[in-house]
């Protein structure tokens, strides 16, 4: 039944199930107990609990669908990890091919053939970004534990290109066409970020980035104008830092709820976590976890940052990864088995989509 | 007599052992408390009724509770997977007949998840298309 219940949220997962908890409360067990003015009186007020919901949810749909179209992931294809794999990242080099990679290792798989290749094997501590570069197919990793940064050929080779100058503090790494940007811990208690050029040289340098997260549990992705940078714990603040190092953008899913007077504390949010802010061609997409369920909510953003859209799903799954221009989306699934997932994303309007409903 | 004595006293030693919820020594075995707002692995498997307090006494934490007093520690953050998951590899849950399965951890935090084929399946079928 709690089940049912989460696939029928929709849109505004927050307010439905206490509409579904009113209705279905305020059911009698036994009609016939009860005088028959006491059942029409139970039934008009059934039917006026009913018309205002409805009422309810169309103005809000309205309200929301008036904005911003709703996105729409659709799978394209997927590749089965092993089950206790603990995945570090991934990326895609075409709509065939992943990268993925965990604690010590890297491995390249064909979602065509199902052919595996390390890459790097044998020479990584702790990868912590890992990227193609260029139209040749070659591969940079970034390793957090030494600051070495390699790049893999297509032969296999797998040569050092730079050290980064202050290993030990390294917790995340994206690649930009410019460079390599780095998340560590500065020596504050935030974040530090910094771009580093293809040579090696640090292009600019921004601290004290999400006071309080002392550079753990902090996601770097790329976007247009440089990077998103996220906490993955309460508040679940996240920011979108330009490729100068100055903040552009400040947001957090939370302002949803504080919106709409919902709690927005840390006790509510104790055990949930955040996964990366994801640049879509438009607005960002996020997902948050619940540690205790297998909620998980998915949050959409517009330019601003303004939570447009939220959707409960009641499957352990996480979208990681966007590649903008392609429109495809990597999504990580937990079921009996442990799968990466290719989503290929579209945008339906309000209209199109209650004209499919109607169908 | 004397006999008899030296065993009611040590009866009413242990009753007194007992109901003060003294741990046993060398008992290796840690269970899981909650104390208010606190959750503890503790040493011994006291009561934790209706008193229950919490705080830090010589740098540890402890909890205490009407009739014992507990030397709990907080368990570590568990490392969450990218995928917002907790794992824990030694953890083996079967298949029950129900459609999921679960195994929590002292703070309640999924730790292991089994799903009978057909949950899994539609928990995939679920996932293939989403609108946000």
């Amino acid at each position: 039944m709690r089940t049912r219940r989460a696939e029928s949220l929709d849109y505004l997962p927050l307010g439905r199930p206490s509409l579904i908890h009113q209705s279905e409360s305020s059911r009698p067990s036994n009609d016939y107990r009860y005088p028959l003015t006491s059942r029409i009186q139970r039934v008009g007020n059934t039917m006026l609990a009913l018309v205002t919901a409805i009422a309810f949810c169309a103005a809000c749909r309205s309200a929301q669908d008036g904005s911003w179209p709703h996105l729409v992931l659709e799978e394209s294809s997927s590749v089965t990890l092993p089950t206790e794999y603990n995945l570090r990242g991934a990326t895609l080099a075409d709509y065939r091919d992943f990268l993925y990679w965990g604690e010590t290792s890297i491995t390249r798989v064909s979602a065509g053939t199902g052919n595996t290749r390390t890459i790097c094997g044998g020479r990584l501590t702790k990868p912590c970004g890992v990227a193609f570069v260029g139209a040749s197919g070659g591969i940079e990793v970034v390793d957090g534990a030494t600051g070495a940064v390699y790049r893999s050929g297509a032969q296999g080779t797998c040569e050092l290109l730079y050290t980064i100058d202050e290993p030990d503090s390294i917790v995340s790494a994206v690649r930009l066409d410019t460079g390599w940007v780095i998340a560590s811990a500065d020596s504050a208690d935030g974040t530090k970020i910094a771009e580093y050029s293809p040579f090696g040289q640090r292009a600019w340098v921004a601290s004290g980035a999400l006071q309080g997260t002392h550079g753990l549990g902090v996601h770097l992705t790329a976007s247009p104008a440089g990077v998103l940078v996220s906490s993955t714990q309460w508040p679940f603040r996240w920011l979108s830092v330009e490729a100068n190092g100055e903040t552009r953008l400040a947001s957090s899913p939370l302002s949803f709820h504080s919106d709409r007077g919902l709690p927005d504390d840390s006790t509510r949010w104790a055990g949930w976590v955040a996964l990366p802010v994801l640049r879509l061609d438009r607005g960002y997409l996020q997902t948050l976890a619940d540690l205790a369920s297998d909620t998980r909510r998915l949050v959409l953003y517009d330019d601003q940052g303004r939570v447009q859209s939220v959707r409960d799903v009641n499957v352990p799954f996480g979208i990681i990864g966007s590649f903008r221009e392609k429109q495809v989306l990597i999504g990580l699934r937990r079921t009996d088995r442990l799968e990466l997932v290719v989503y290929r994303w579209r945008w339906e309007n309000a209209d199109v989509r209650e004209d499919v409903r109607r169908l | 007599m004397n006999s008899v004595r030296k065993i009611a006293a040590l009866l009413a030693v242990a009753l007194l052992v007992g109901s003060l919820g003294i741990p046993a020594q060398g008992n290796e075995t840690y269970f899981c408390r909650h104390c208010n707002n606190f959750t503890g692995l503790c040493d011994y498997e006291g009561p934790l009724k209706d008193r229950c307090y919490q705080g830090w006494y010589g740098g540890e934490p402890f909890c205490a509770a009407w009739g014992g007093l507990l030397n709990c520690e907080e368990p570590e953050s568990p490392p969450v997977g990218l995928d917002g998951t907790i794992v824990d590899a030694s953890a083996k849950l079967a298949i029950g007949k129900s459609g999921t399965e679960y195994q929590r951890n002292c703070r309640g935090y999924v730790v292991a998840r089994s799903y009978t084929a057909r949950t899994a399946e539609l928990m995939r079928e679920r996932t293939h298309t989403v609108t946000i």
